[in-house]
């Protein structure tokens, strides 16, 4: 049985990842095995949860509810992921040895995304999980996570691949000329390649060359990950959650994520507002000769203007949510210690509909 | 600053949701207002920008996108953007620069440094993507260059290292705010730029940083909640902020001790301070 995914997107420092792990929290209390995995680069999932990550899932005890968490690390996570694309071990001694690789293979942001749906899969088919909630870096980022199984899938189109191979060959001679591809799109990608060698080099084009007729051979094994990854992005069994905060960036990136959800036909289960403050902070009005008057008022305004804040936020989700996309609401909390955010968060997302009960 | 000397690009990073573009936005403010004009360059979305700016007229808004990037860098590189435009074209090509990793980094990079190099005369903020990409970011050339070693793309790595990000005309600032989370972002993000980059920001921008009550206050409100319960959650809450403004201190101590970086405090606002409002607290 594979498990049910939850993907968490939002613009920078919404909220997203202590809403991913209060999220996995609250479901792990409904008696469910749960996973959140980050894809942050930043160590907060770590932070949210008061413990250190790993490559590996460990489990981690939040006043008794047992939750997974897993925080890869993109280096190891793409040594990983070329072990399981290329089981020869030939070919993989092959790949590690080759220049591009070693020199653009880790720290680029599209090898992330690239690893990172990989691992998802893997996860998610695993059947160690009944549900997987994944938090993803920053706003535009989120999207390249889904946009990268379809550039994947249309790269691994036989022309393309032949066509990096054939830089390869370009760059020891001139490219060779094919009988049965004749006329102007042969003509241009001959020239192309031309071009492309003069620009890079022979040795760079070479190893371009080389790594893209290494991935040619794991072709089979990648096109079935992208169509795997693909439909389960799809699914409609896959929630997605649109966090934002009340500050008008955010809201511009919330609206810009659900936008780009609906372009593409997946329905967003939840926009989360959060740190939303009601602006009725517990403190008394005072009479203006008290010695304290002045302090007060000014924790009285500044709550005043973070309500009036929220209030707002709160209008223009409302007016740019769809049915039945669901609004909730999470508080602000007057709180440093990152456990006790976490067990208010999660109790308030337990009572929220689209959260999976006890079963 | 005029004439022959280039004014300063100034690359500012940060995690996200630390009111980067808006620091961004108030440095090319106080830049405009030194010298007549600034330009502010976004990568992608300018949205956010647009709004920081409100009320500098001054500051020239360029958003750049990684297509226009794509097609100027490699317009220069074949010496016709025409050809340029051409090959970006061809299906093949567009697909595999779509996908290969590493492009996009360089013809932004590229265009940033082609802009600065035709305007020396404005100071050019970059307002980069957030904290562990940004780092990523800027490593791009070196590992270009590192990989290609000859050809027109190796040199163009090559001019981006020498002209832009290693440049000493080139500042780095990095924005982080108060909450101790960020605080070690920050520190972790001054930690990668130096062993990735060799770099060390000019500036870090310790943004949102509450008023911190004084001692006089504090007695004054344990007095009299002593004596009214209403008062109770005041104490609470002034200790609470007592407590967050000790952890920014201390880091700032510790990033001033790891970066040796100019550190400036935008205090007082809890709520998202404007770009002049920042700009007045960096003056």
């Amino acid at each position: 049985m594979s498990a049910g995914l939850t993907v968490v997107i939002g613009g920078g420092g919404v909220g997203k990842t202590t809403t991913s792990a209060a999220l996995g929290l609250a479901l792990a209390r409904s008696g469910r095995r749960v996973l959140v995995v980050t894809v942050d680069p930043a160590r907060r999932l770590a932070d949210a949860l008061g413990v250190s990550l790993h490559e590996e899932a460990s489990t981690i005890d939040i006043d008794g509810a047992p939750l997974w968490a897993r925080m890869p690390d993109s280096s190891r996570s793409l040594d990983r992921f070329v072990d399981w694309l290329l089981p020869e071990p030939e070919a993989r001694a092959r790949l590690r040895s080759n220049a591009m690789y070693r020199e653009l293979g880790d720290a680029l942001a599209g090898v992330h995304e690239l690893v990172a749906v990989g691992q998802l899969e893997q996860d998610v088919a695993s059947g160690g999980f009944d549900e997987v909630v994944l938090d993803t870096a920053p706003s535009r980022h989120a999207l390249e996570l889904f946009d990268y199984p379809g550039k994947i899938g249309r790269m691994l189109e036989a022309r393309t691949m032949a066509f990096a191979a054939g830089l390869g060959r370009l760059a020891e001679s001139t490219l060779e000329t094919r009988p049965d591809e004749r006329g102007l799109f042969a003509w241009g990608k001959r020239r192309a390649g031309e071009l492309v060698s003069g620009l890079l080099g022979k040795e760079a084009v070479l190893a371009t060359g080389a790594l893209f007729l290494e991935l040619q051979g794991a072709r089979e094994r990648w096109l079935e990950l992208v169509q795997q990854s693909e439909a389960r992005l799809a699914s409609a069994s896959t929630r997605y959650v649109v966090v934002s905060a009340t500050s008008g960036a955010a809201l511009d990136d919330a609206s810009y994520l659900a936008r780009q959800l609906r372009e593409r036909k997946l329905a967003t289960t939840a926009l989360v507002l959060n740190r939303c403050r009601d602006g009725s902070r517990a403190l008394p009005v005072l009479d203006a000769a008290h010695p304290l008057a002045a302090m007060v008022g000014e924790l009285r305004d500044e709550d005043a203007r973070l309500g009036a804040q929220t209030a707002a936020a709160r209008r223009r989700l409302e007016r740019e949510r769809r049915s039945p996309t669901v609004l909730t609401c999470l508080p602000s909390l007057d709180a440093s210690d990152p456990r006790r955010i976490l067990l208010e968060l999660a109790s308030a997302l337990e009572r929220e509909a689209w959260v999976p009960r006890a079963r | 600053m005029t004439g022959h000397v280039r004014q300063r690009v100034v690359f500012v990073t940060g995690k996200g949701g630390v009111g980067k573009t808006t620091v961004a936005a108030a440095l090319a403010h106080r830049a405009a207002a030194r010298d007549g004009r600034a330009i502010l360059l976004e990568i992608e979305d300018g949205r956010a920008a647009e709004r920081a700016l409100t009320g500098s007229p001054r500051v020239e808004l360029v958003t750049l996108t990684f297509a226009d990037a794509l097609v100027g860098a490699i317009g220069r590189l074949l010496g016709s953007r025409l050809l340029g435009r051409a090959l970006v074209k061809q299906r093949s090509m567009a697909r595999l620069l779509d996908t290969v990793p590493a492009v996009r980094e360089l013809v932004v990079l590229d265009e940033v440094r082609t802009l600065a190099a035709n305007d020396p005369e404005a100071t050019v903020v970059v307002d980069l993507p957030a904290t562990g990409h940004a780092v990523d970011f800027l490593r791009v050339p070196l590992a270009g260059a590192r990989f290609l070693r000859v050809g027109p793309a190796a040199r163009m790595c090559e001019a981006i290292l020498d002209e832009l990000v290693l440049s000493p005309s080139t500042d780095i600032v990095v924005v982080g705010t108060a909450e101790p989370v960020v605080a070690r972002e920050t520190l972790e993000l001054c930690q990668r730029l130096l062993s990735g980059l060799g770099r060390s920001p000019a500036l870090i921008v310790q943004n949102r940083v509450p008023r911190v009550p004084t001692q006089a206050e504090l007695d004054a409100a344990h007095l009299h909640a002593a004596a009214d319960p209403a008062l109770l959650p005041l104490l609470e809450l002034l200790a609470e902020r007592k407590q967050l403004a000790l952890l920014a201190a201390r880091a700032r101590e510790e990033l001033q001790l790891a970066s040796g970086a100019t550190l400036r405090v935008v205090a007082d606002f809890i709520v998202d301070p404007s770009a002049a409002q920042i700009a007045e607290a960096l003056a």
